[in-house]
């Protein structure tokens, strides 16, 4: 059931949904390679994203209006309460402010809108100039930043342990990813298709603060969160796309427990089945196609996978590694990434054990 | 009055666990733990009211909270997004707890 209320309120990001083929069937099928199963579960997802248009959005597209949003940032600070959208303090083209919290997230978010524009031709999270909604200040010496499926909200960090999550870009652009993810794939947040969520969120994550740094992927440190991390963890950083497992061990937090194979692929029960530790895996496979064919085109071989039709809500690494290798395979016929991509993507993912 | 809490998830998969009593705890933090829980309205609320809809969404942190004093006893688990406003000021000094007990040396994924 879904309910809405103002401004708390978030609309789960998976809705109802009501087939008479069960959905399992219908993926199980596209995994054996039924181009019809495929096709099914992507008219089927575009005539959900139709269904829960407003009827005037439905009524427009058909007239042959299409209404493109404007990619506005607003950025709002929670005032050190749990509210969101609590008070507007810098709109699109409005100056700086002296709260540089608020100047740092806007130009950040900039510089990740600039990157999908640019680099891969996407407006905006939702590809329809939807408006970026930021939340900043957001709870007491909150240690997190989380995308909602309909904003971003950052905390301060204790000042301990972890500092402002505003201050890097990677992080934003992580958020921002999972709301890219979040109108393409849709993965669930749980167990392989999780970590593709979080997977995708780390590579954009990385491919964007590369770009904005001019940064070759051999210059780049491939770490994650080492912006972040308060002066009793200084020097540390949350993940490793380059080795994962290997970001931090410490009494605080303990050790990194990314996998970066198969072979040690995690199988409990904790961070719903690993979202944020067997992302290490593909990560693993994303660092080392970069470093043979380059950042900016590995991240293009990626986002087309992401948004191409054979990645679907449930996929796991092995649909990962499909969709990946083909959306190569199809660049490489464009002209648009090397000859021989394919095959270094291909070899990237054996490195780590997939397909398995 | 028994505490059992866990942090998990977030941006950066923290696993944060802090079980105590509040018989063991300074007496001003015990103190105001308790008015904290009184005044959230804990022992009233139901899973139903905070249970998470959905496995995301992706980054928030996770919580489970069971309280027990003498014959009340209320066990949830709810969200960034599910979590109930009055009870935000317990998860904040809970969290406060757990992370002064990792730093004496207590591992907080034990």
């Amino acid at each position: 059931m879904n309910s809405r209320y103002i401004k708390r309120e978030i609309m789960p990001v998976h809705e109802c949904r009501c087939t008479f083929i069960p959905p399992f069937i219908l993926e199980h099928m596209a995994r054996e390679g039924i181009e019809e199963a495929r096709l099914t579960i992507q008219q089927s997802k575009i005539s959900r994203e139709n269904r829960d248009k407003r009827p005037e959005e439905l009524m427009n597209k058909l007239a042959g209006v299409i209404s493109v949003g404007r990619a506005y940032r607003q950025v709002y600070d929670s005032q050190n309460t749990y509210d969101l959208q609590k008070k507007l303090e810098r709109s699109e083209g409005d100056p700086a402010i002296p709260d540089q919290v608020v100047n740092n997230v806007y130009d950040y978010v900039g510089n990740v809108h600039d990157y999908y524009k640019q680099k891969l031709g996407r407006n905006s999270i939702d590809n329809n100039g939807m408006d970026f909604i930021i939340n900043v200040h957001f709870g007491k010496k909150y240690n997190n930043a989380f995308w909602d499926g309909e904003q971003m909200t950052f905390g301060d960090g204790d000042g301990k342990i972890f500092v402002n999550f505003t201050k890097s870009l990677d992080v934003i652009a992580h958020e921002i990813t999972h709301g890219v993810t979040q109108y393409e794939a849709n993965f669930v947040y749980k167990g392989q298709s999780g970590a593709l969520h979080e997977h995708f969120s780390d590579v954009f994550g990385s491919a964007i603060t590369q770009y904005v740094n001019k940064q070759k992927a051999e210059e780049a440190d491939w770490l994650v969160g080492d912006e972040i991390m308060g002066p009793e963890l200084y020097g540390e950083a949350l993940r490793s796309m380059k080795e994962p497992g290997t970001a931090y061990d410490n009494p605080i937090l303990g050790k990194d427990p990314q996998p970066a194979h198969m072979k040690d692929y995690y199988t409990g029960s904790g961070d719903n089945y690993g979202v944020h530790i067997n992302s290490g895996i593909p990560n693993k496979a994303f660092y080392l196609a970069a470093m043979d064919i380059g950042t900016d085109k590995a991240a293009r071989i990626w986002y087309n996978a992401l948004c191409g039709p054979r990645l679907f809500q449930t996929a796991n690494f092995n649909d990962a590694f499909k969709a990946i290798v083909e959306a190569a395979r199809i660049l490489v016929k464009d002209n648009k990434v090397p000859l021989g991509s394919t095959q270094k993507v291909r070899a990237a993912f054996k490195a780590v054990g997939l397909p398995n | 009055m028994r505490i059992d809490f866990e942090c998990s998830g977030g941006y950066a998969n923290i696993n944060l666990v802090y079980h105590a009593k509040t018989d063991d705890l300074p007496t001003e933090i015990a103190k105001e733990f308790l008015h904290l829980v009184e005044s959230s309205g804990f022992f009233d609320l139901q899973q139903s009211d905070v249970k998470p809809t959905d496995a995301g969404p992706p980054d928030v942190f996770f919580y489970h909270l069971s309280l027990q004093e003498g014959d009340r006893w209320k066990s949830l688990s709810f969200n960034d997004v599910t979590a109930p406003g009055p009870l935000r000021p317990v998860l904040e000094i809970l969290q406060k707890l757990a992370w002064e007990q990792v730093r004496k040396g207590n591992h907080y994924n034990d």
